[in-house]
């Protein structure tokens, strides 16, 4: 019953950029809804709008028109200051070029979210974290002094610590070679399973979007196929 | 050309980079010329003023008409000849309008080679300054380029500095075209276009920069020459007259031009030096905007702990440029100490000196010794003082030196008679007399008795009461002139001083005083007796002659000291000493004029000469510190402008992954506060503890030089500390608006934009 519950409602997204003849619809009404654990690819060619898909969900960039739900909440219906907040505390964002902060390191990057928000971290959890990460001896390295590898996995911490309600991933492993590309996809996964952490992951990888429950294809800014793969149906099961 | 196309098209597209670099390149520019023109202003005053007292390169006096005939031929075209017949003479002064080579024979003396053709006897002077002012030959010219070089060597030093304000232009501007000189590159430019893309950009600017920057340097040049003039500087060294007639604003086209080609030279080295900077990075780095790592980090940060995680990471964002943000507290700091601890520093220099001058002098300006004769009085010389209409007050105070005894005729003294007027007598008591000088006068009159240094009297002259009626027995000053001192034998000099004006050249004595006892007792009597203890710093310099210890205050008038002095003491001699006040400033020359007019009369001393150099002194100190304090600051300014503006247009990406994950607009603000506060901060506690230091240390300087012996200097620490805080609050509004401005354009584009750093 629970991973069924709605999480995430898009309803009728669109998204132009320019004007007149330069009018650009990076997307088209796009609705979709997410349950709550569900780990979800978003694929598609590029220029497709995935991206500005990801960007509007978490708040980053806002929409044309149409809405973005997140846990009951009408995200845009915020200021700039509580989408702000929102983004703290209910998105988690990973990129392909990770976007840590240069001057801190493993652990207070991880713990910059919560930071903002005013809060302690919870040492218990950070320990927790680190392990699962495999971090705990780089903690205090700088993101210059990792591999790439792990400074994606410090943004997966980052986005994972809050508890957000979604965690969006940008390309996570478009930056990695296959065998920390095959390592990140696991740590997701496993994220997604013990926590019951709902994803959307946009990829061009099609081994890695199958390793999603669910696959959206999107296609010139329109949902063109929307499945539910293996692991989707015998998650559903 | 591609290049030339491509920065043409640069500089039109960025429009508002354009305008800044083209501004940057005028500020520069215009401290340049200034500096050219205050140089070429100065030479020319020189030169004018050198030319005003001897008008002429060479000079050869006491000629015939043969050899004025040499001398003409030989200068021919070359010059202009200016002949003057004097006690059957000729003089020919002769000003070269031309350059006339090598002239000179290694002789340090100037035997032209013109000399070589003069027979007999003559006279040569050599104008020596006005020739190498004027480059008349080799050597002038030689000396000339040694006296430019040192002074470009200054200028260098200054500009080296101006080149960060042409190079943050050049900085800001091409980090916002990183990722595109990287497209560039990957799409197949070589590195050398692209530094000579930016380089043309920097010369296309310059057209505009350059004449922009001069014209302001040349405004800015008068407005110093201004200020130079208004401190006086020019009547320290010059008459009224004369500075009126020789100071002049001097533009020198050739120093202009050597001002256009440094600063052109110098946009040139900014511009290729960014174009270095930017080839430096792969493609690939400046694409994706990964120039920008952090190797090492503090953990520990005072600011910090103070200021929580946006202190932490303002802290860490600062030093992540830790050599500039160093400089740049520093150069902060030492600006912040010149604007506000010198001017501290110099303010108790001023205090102190003030304090000497109105405690050794009063508020004289001018001080003159009268040595009256048989013939003259000194009442004739005070009127001629007062009648002149220069002086606002003229006071009087004459001494004599003398014994004196008690009633009972067991203590003696050696005693000064001295008659002070009113103004001197209540300034000699700071208004506080023991008796006030109606009553004196009514009383017959005062006469001030002074135990004399040598003889240590001033215990005895304490057991002087008033009321005791004391016998003066006077010493007879016989005036010797020096004539007469040099026609008497040896044996009869003995007892003869000789006696030195202030104004005696090579320390001649002016005149000669012989002093004989006399048997002609005075009685007189103390109305009251003061206990008068003079400064240490008031004896040391006051023209008065007075010793520590008790002062006895006796009874007489002026009509009794006229007695004394007429019918006693003789009347050679006499130290009669005028204090005046001018009416007006403008009056110090005709003052000086009238003075001289007054025979047997000497400058003693020229408080308001001293006064005038002082504070002359002390303007040039401060004009020279605010222009230190300005190019020091213009430098911290521009560095601190440059780091933080570069820092968050580096850090466009970053702050867009703070924004991401949640940081609001009002943390952001923050966190770049904090960023600014810690260089005012910084360079606000350095300033107060090194200006706390230059204080003790300007005080510890006052003591080993005993000033603190003779004046109480208050060293008051906390002075400066509102100007220095207020510098750096201005400096912190300076560094907000550096980083704000360029936060807030940020902050216009979309977050997406900024994360994937697309232009």
């Amino acid at each position: 019953m629970i991973r069924n519950m709605e999480l995430l409602r898009i309803e009728n997204l669109c998204k132009t950029y320019g004007k007149g003849e330069n009018e650009v619809r990076a997307l088209d009404n796009v609705s979709f809804t997410v349950p709550k654990g569900q780990m979800t690819a978003v694929v598609g060619p590029s220029g497709s709008g995935k991206s500005t898909l990801l960007h509007i969900i978490g708040g980053v960039d806002r929409p044309t028109s149409g809405k973005v739900w997140l846990d009951g909440q009408d995200v845009f219906a915020q200021n700039a200051k509580n989408l702000a907040v929102f983004r703290r505390r209910q998105v988690g964002l990973i990129y392909q070029f990770y976007n840590l902060i240069p001057v801190l390191n493993a652990e207070e990057n991880i713990t910059l979210p919560l930071i903002m928000d005013g809060r302690k971290p919870d040492k218990a959890q950070l320990e927790k974290l680190l392990d699962m990460l495999g971090l705990r001896e780089r903690r205090d390295h700088l993101p210059s002094q990792l591999s790439g590898g792990q400074q994606q996995r410090v943004s997966i911490g980052r986005a994972l610590f809050t508890s957000p309600g979604v965690i969006l991933a940008d390309e996570p492993t478009g930056n990695l070679d296959s065998r920390s590309s095959a390592e990140i996809i696991d740590l997701l996964r496993r994220s997604n399973r013990e926590m019951n952490q709902t994803m959307l992951i946009i990829t061009h990888d099609e081994n890695i979007a199958l390793k999603c429950d669910r696959i959206i294809t999107i296609s010139d800014g329109r949902i063109t196929d929307d499945k539910l793969t293996g692991m989707g149906v015998s998650s559903n099961v | 050309m591609f290049e030339r196309m491509m920065a043409k098209r640069y500089i039109s597209a960025q429009k508002r980079h354009s305008v800044l670099t083209v501004c940057s390149i005028a500020a520069a520019l215009a401290l340049m010329t200034m500096l050219f023109t205050c140089f070429s202003t100065f030479l020319n005053i020189i030169r004018d003023a050198c030319y005003d007292d001897k008008p002429y390169h060479m000079e050869l006096r006491k000629l015939d008409d043969e050899q004025v005939q040499i001398v003409s031929d030989y200068v021919g075209d070359m010059g202009e000849l200016e002949i003057i017949e004097e006690n059957g003479t000729k003089t020919v002064r002769i000003m070269f309008t031309e350059y006339i080579g090598e002239v000179m024979e290694g002789d340090p003396s100037y035997s032209y080679k013109l000399t070589e053709r003069l027979e007999g006897d003559y006279e040569l002077n050599v104008n020596s300054v006005l020739v190498m002012f004027d480059m008349v030959d080799l050597n002038a010219r030689a000396q000339m380029a040694v006296m430019f070089s040192m002074f470009y060597i200054v200028v260098l030093f200054f500009i080296i500095m101006l080149r960060m304000v042409i190079d943050t232009a050049f900085e800001i501007s091409s980090k916002e075209r990183e990722r595109q000189f990287g497209v560039l590159r990957s799409i197949g430019a070589a590195p050398g276009q692209i530094v000579k893309i930016i380089t043309l950009e920097g010369l296309m600017l310059s057209a505009a920069g350059v004449p922009l920057g001069m014209i302001s340097g040349t405004i800015l040049g008068y407005a110093a020459y201004r200020a130079v003039l208004s401190a006086g500087i020019a009547d320290l060294y010059l008459t009224p007259e004369k500075a009126a007639r020789l100071v002049h604003f001097h533009i020198e086209p050739l120093y202009l031009l050597i001002a256009a080609v440094t600063g052109l030279i110098w946009v040139l080295l900014s511009a290729y030096g960014t174009g270095m900077r930017v080839i430096k990075m792969s493609p690939i780095q400046a694409i994706s905007n990964r120039s920008n790592t952090v190797k090492k980090v503090k953990r520990f940060s005072l600011f910090g702990t103070v200021f929580g995680w946006k202190g932490k990471m303002a802290s860490r964002n600062n030093l992540r440029q830790l050599k500039r943000f160093i400089i740049t507290v520093l150069s902060l700091t030492f600006s912040i100490i010149l604007f506000a601890g010198i001017s501290t520093i110099t303010d108790i220099f001023e205090k102190t000196f003030s304090t000497i001058m109105m405690e050794g002098y009063g508020e004289d300006d001018l001080l003159y010794i009268y040595y009256p004769d048989m013939d003259t009085d000194y009442r004739d010389c005070m009127k001629k003082l007062e009648n002149s209409g220069y002086f606002s007050k003229v006071s009087l105070n004459i001494t004599r030196s003398g014994s004196a005894r008690t009633e009972n005729d067991e203590e003696k003294y050696c005693a000064d008679v001295a008659y002070y007027d009113r103004i001197s007598y209540e300034k000699l008591f700071d208004k506080k007399p023991p008796v006030s000088y109606d009553e004196l006068t009514e009383s017959g009159g005062y006469v001030v008795l002074v135990p004399e240094n040598e003889y240590s009297f001033a215990d005895e002259a304490e057991k002087i009461s008033a009321g005791d009626t004391l016998t003066l027995k006077m010493i007879k000053n016989i005036y010797v002139s020096v004539d007469e001192y040099e026609r008497l034998p040896e044996n009869e000099r003995n007892g003869i001083v000789a006696m030195h004006g202030q104004t005696a050249e090579n320390n001649e004595p002016q005149y000669y005083t012989r002093y004989e006892n006399t048997n002609n007792d005075y009685y007189i009597t103390a109305v009251g007796t003061s206990e008068k203890t003079y400064s240490e710093l008031a004896k040391s310099i006051s023209h008065m002659n007075i010793d520590s210890g008790k002062y006895v205050i006796l009874a007489g008038t002026l009509d009794t000291y006229d007695r004394v002095w007429n019918e006693y003491y003789g009347n050679a001699g006499i130290f009669t000493l005028f204090g005046c006040e001018l009416a007006d400033p403008g009056y110090y020359y005709g003052a000086l004029n009238i003075i001289n007019d007054i025979p047997r009369t000497e400058l003693f001393l020229d408080a308001f000469d001293i006064r005038r150099q002082i504070r002359t002194v002390i303007a040039t100190e401060r004009i020279a510190v605010a222009f230190l304090t300005g190019m020091i600051t213009l430098i911290a300014v521009v560095n601190m402008v440059n780091i933080l503006s570069t820092g968050v247009l580096n850090r466009r990406s970053e702050l867009a992954s703070m924004q991401c994950i949640g940081m609001t607009d009002g943390q952001l603000y923050g966190m770049t506060v904090m960023e600014c506060l810690q260089y005012s901060l910084s360079a606000g506690v350095l300033a107060t503890v090194i200006c706390s230091l230059l204080i003790y240390g300007t005080g510890q300087f006052m003591n080993a030089m005993g000033a603190t012996d003779l004046v109480d200097i208050r060293l008051d620490y906390i002075a400066p500390m509102p100007k220095i805080w207020l510098a750096a609050a201005v400096s912190f509004i300076a560094a907000l608006c550096s980083s704000i401005i360029p936060l807030a354009n940020m902050q216009k584009k979309s977050l997406v934009d900024m994360i994937r750093t697309v232009d």
